[in-house]
């Protein structure tokens, strides 16, 4: 008994002993070349000429009223940008207890607030005024056909934006607006701002920080009338931005960015042994400007690029999974630069190696779409000396020292 | 029994795989570092008893000596303080398995037999760089990181057949294999560059046999004498083949001498012609012949002295790979007891191990912990 038990206890010593046996992986110092145990880790860098073909634009991806955000700029940048707002009708009467579905008179208007959400602005001091606008304005208002309405005649408020974000509130009197009952109290302005440099990003209705606007009156609550304050609010009805149309691209220009949104589609071709068979640290795309980009002051834009998940033209959907917007990912381009655009794709040729399946076709698109009023023009692989370049550093595979 | 045993070794060889660890400096050369097939009691004799002991590799004629079955796994735990190439590094250790046996009589006959695996060549590093490369035109910070994870494992199976009560004879039969884990990694200064990781697998196989004999002309006195020839060793990464390294060819020998009741005296030497792997290690890797001499003193451990020996040792060693001209020598101060337990039906063997190593631009200085398990069913 003695003997089988000491047996059995030591098989199973020898069990935990040889499935237990751990150890610290540590760092020693190198020697290189002598004790380097393999030196093959040699980065190349190559650029390729003409490995982007089939590059096309094309525009409405997302329109100026669909957008995430409310742009509003000046009159320094290449685009003067103002915002267009309508909100629902406010009521005739005003239903005074929440039990009581009998409304009452209202007797006087005392003044209407509209609350923005600041989502981003320029530095400095930033002027905005406020215009109303014909009870009919739509989304199919145009920046000409605007321009009448923002003159001093029409402006209703003015104020100095003084939140970096937030909410920002305008006061306005019913005496600036003369239709308002006439109107059926279905409010329709517009935004611009009034500092040339200054740039305002504002939230949106399809982005949950829609403008509304609130209603302070005075009602008659009681049999003998007793006057009573009260207030209702309105969310917006649409909002929409408006801008200077610009001029048409020329022949062999590509466009990304701006309003309604524009994207271009390229195909990259590179040989398959670097692509699949080497390690890429690091790719660049390179794309030469047509000109200075036509932006609002101070509205650098973000470009990202995207693996499509197939290639069937414009409406090519883009692989959910290859999504980047790692921050070195992409590029930026600042307003009135004519500097090569530099934008990273080095996830992007990764992803095609580890997903064969992805069409060797991607997307550049500016961040968000609708998002900036910046069009980024640059010449397509058309061009005989202008046309796009990727520059890739990447590491062939590694030797391991066995000769 | 036996066939308890034989699971056990089983067991033990499916999982017996060597650990993650920062192993000698002189292991990044060559195949690695060579291991000695040694039995915890031969370290701690300083690997006098390597030609008379049947529990170590290095004599199958030494399985004369075995009469019972005995199963026999060892794991040990080094302390490094590495010194390369003028940078210190301390605090460095790992933990190894590094060899299991089986061995034992079939019945009563002349006939005896051991199977189990020792370590042949350890090939564990985790080295790391820094250096400044240009890319684009701009300067950039790189960190390199070179590792290998894994060993040459030396499978072996013997018989030894005693001719009489003096002598015996053996031969054994060895299988090299093994396997490591190499990376390599470069991170770059530079976030725009991502970091480069690339795996593979190595795998390395060949073949040994061996011979020996042992003498036993008195109660008081033995003497052994083998000799080993290993193949080539081949290697592939991902299975695409590399270039073999010829292995050594070596020959031991040594003695045992019982001076008193309780007091042993063992001896050996061996030499080994590791400069045929010169053709095949990397550029710029130095390959010598090496030659070792060991002699230990046990003392106590039998009936009627001390329960637990006392088991002093020293070896001297020179090592076949260097980076330089300059061949590496080690010196091994050990010390070691054992305690029986089970009524004598197992035991722990335990080792100290005080290595000093130098040379090729390399000091080495190794506290190294070996602990064997030993059954007797």
């Amino acid at each position: 008994m003695g003997k089988r038990f000491g047996w059995l206890r030591a098989e199973g010593a020898l069990l935990v002993a040889a499935l237990g046996c751990v150890g610290d992986v540590v760092t020693a110092p190198d020697a290189c070349p002598a004790y380097c145990a393999s030196t093959g880790i040699t980065p190349r860098d190559t650029v390729f000429l003409a490995a982007i073909s089939r590059d096309s634009s094309h525009r409405g991806y997302q329109t100026a009223n669909g957008a995430q955000q409310i742009l509003v700029a000046g009159t320094a940048g290449a685009r003067e940008a103002r915002a267009i707002v309508k909100f629902f009708a406010l009521p005739v009467r005003f239903q005074v207890l929440p039990t009581d579905t009998t409304t009452s008179v209202i007797q006087s208007v005392d003044s209407l607030r509209i609350n923005l959400s600041l989502r981003k602005r320029t530095t400095g001091t930033v002027e905005l005024a406020v215009y109303r606008l014909p009870r009919a304005t739509d989304t199919l208002l145009t920046y000409d056909a605007a321009t009448p309405f923002f003159q001093d005649s029409t402006k209703v408020a003015q104020i100095t934006v003084s939140p970096d974000t937030g909410r920002v509130q305008i006061v306005i009197s019913p005496n600036d607006l003369p239709t308002l009952v006439a109107d059926s109290f279905e409010v329709a302005l517009g935004l611009a701002v009034t500092t040339p440099t200054a740039n305002l990003q504002l939230g949106s209705i399809e982005a949950g920080f829609g403008m509304f606007v609130e209603r302070f009156l005075q009602v008659d609550s009681a049999t003998p009338p007793i006057r009573v304050k009260k207030t209702d609010s309105r969310l917006a009805q649409f909002d929409t931005f408006i801008f200077q149309d610009l001029p048409a691209p020329a022949t062999g220009e590509l466009f990304v960015g701006g309003a309604p949104a524009a994207r271009a589609l390229m195909k990259l071709t590179l040989p398959s042994r670097i692509v699949d068979s080497t390690n890429v640290v690091r790719a660049t795309l390179l794309l030469i400007p047509s000109g200075p980009v036509l932006a609002a002051a101070d509205d650098t834009v973000r470009l990202l690029v995207h693996a499509l998940a197939a290639d069937i033209g414009p409406k090519s959907p883009v692989a959910i999974a290859a999504g980047d917007d790692e921050a070195r990912a992409g590029g930026y381009v600042a307003p009135n630069t004519a500097d090569t655009i530099r934008i990273d794709i080095t996830n992007l040729i990764r992803l095609w190696k580890s997903n064969t399946e992805l069409p060797r076709t991607f997307v550049i698109r500016g961040v968000p779409d609708a998002g900036t009023l910046s069009e980024i023009r640059f010449w397509s692989s058309q061009d005989a000396t202008r046309h796009p370049l990727v520059q890739v550093t990447y590491v062939p595979p590694f030797g391991f020292g066995v000769q | 029994m036996m066939r308890r045993a034989m699971l056990v070794i089983a067991a033990l060889l499916g999982v017996a795989v060597p650990v993650e660890a920062q192993n000698s400096g002189y292991g990044i050369l060559g195949i690695g570092f060579p291991t000695r097939p040694t039995s915890v009691r031969g370290r701690a004799l300083g690997d006098g008893i390597a030609a008379t002991d049947y529990q170590s590799a290095l004599n199958p004629g030494a399985l004369g000596l075995a009469e019972n079955l005995t199963v026999a796994v060892g794991v040990s735990q080094e302390y490094r303080n590495l010194t390369l190439v003028g940078v210190e590094t301390g605090g460095l250790q790992q933990v190894r398995f590094p060899y299991a046996v089986l061995s034992g009589r079939l019945g009563r006959t002349r006939l005896a037999y051991s199977l189990g695996f020792f370590e042949y060549a350890e090939r564990t590093f985790d080295l790391s760089s820094t250096d400044t490369v240009t890319l684009r035109g701009a300067p950039v910070i790189v960190t390199d990181r070179n590792g290998s994870a894994g060993a040459v494992v030396d499978g072996r199976g013997a018989l030894a057949w005693s001719l009489n009560a003096k002598w015996s004879l053996g031969t054994a039969v060895h299988v090299l294999g093994g396997s490591a884990r190499l990376t390599a990694r470069r991170a770059f200064s530079d976030s725009s560059y991502r970091p480069y990781v690339e795996t593979s697998d190595a795998a390395f196989s060949g073949f040994g046999w061996s011979i020996g004999v042992l003498a036993t002309p008195s109660a008081k006195f033995r003497a052994g004498l083998a000799a080993r020839v290993d193949g080539r060793l081949s290697r592939s990464v991902d299975r695409v083949p590399g270039t073999d390294i010829s292995l050594p060819m070596s020959v031991t020998g040594g003695f045992e001498a019982r001076l008193a009741t309780a007091a042993r005296f063992s001896a050996s030497g061996s030499w080994r012609s590791w400069s045929k792997a010169a053709a095949g290690a990397e550029a710029g890797t130095q390959a010598f012949d090496t030659w070792e001499a060991g002699a230990g003193l046990e003392l106590g451990g039998v009936p009627r002295s001390t329960r637990f020996p006392i088991r002093l040792g020293a070896r001297y060693a020179t090592l076949p790979f260097s980076a330089t001209m300059e061949q590496p020598h080690e010196l091994n101060l050990t010390a070691g007891t054992r305690i029986r337990f089970a009524e004598s039906h197992a035991q722990f063997d335990f080792t100290v191990e005080r290595i000093m190593r130098e040379g090729g631009n390399v000091t080495e200085r190794v506290w190294h912990f070996i602990l064997g398990l030993e059954l007797l069913p």
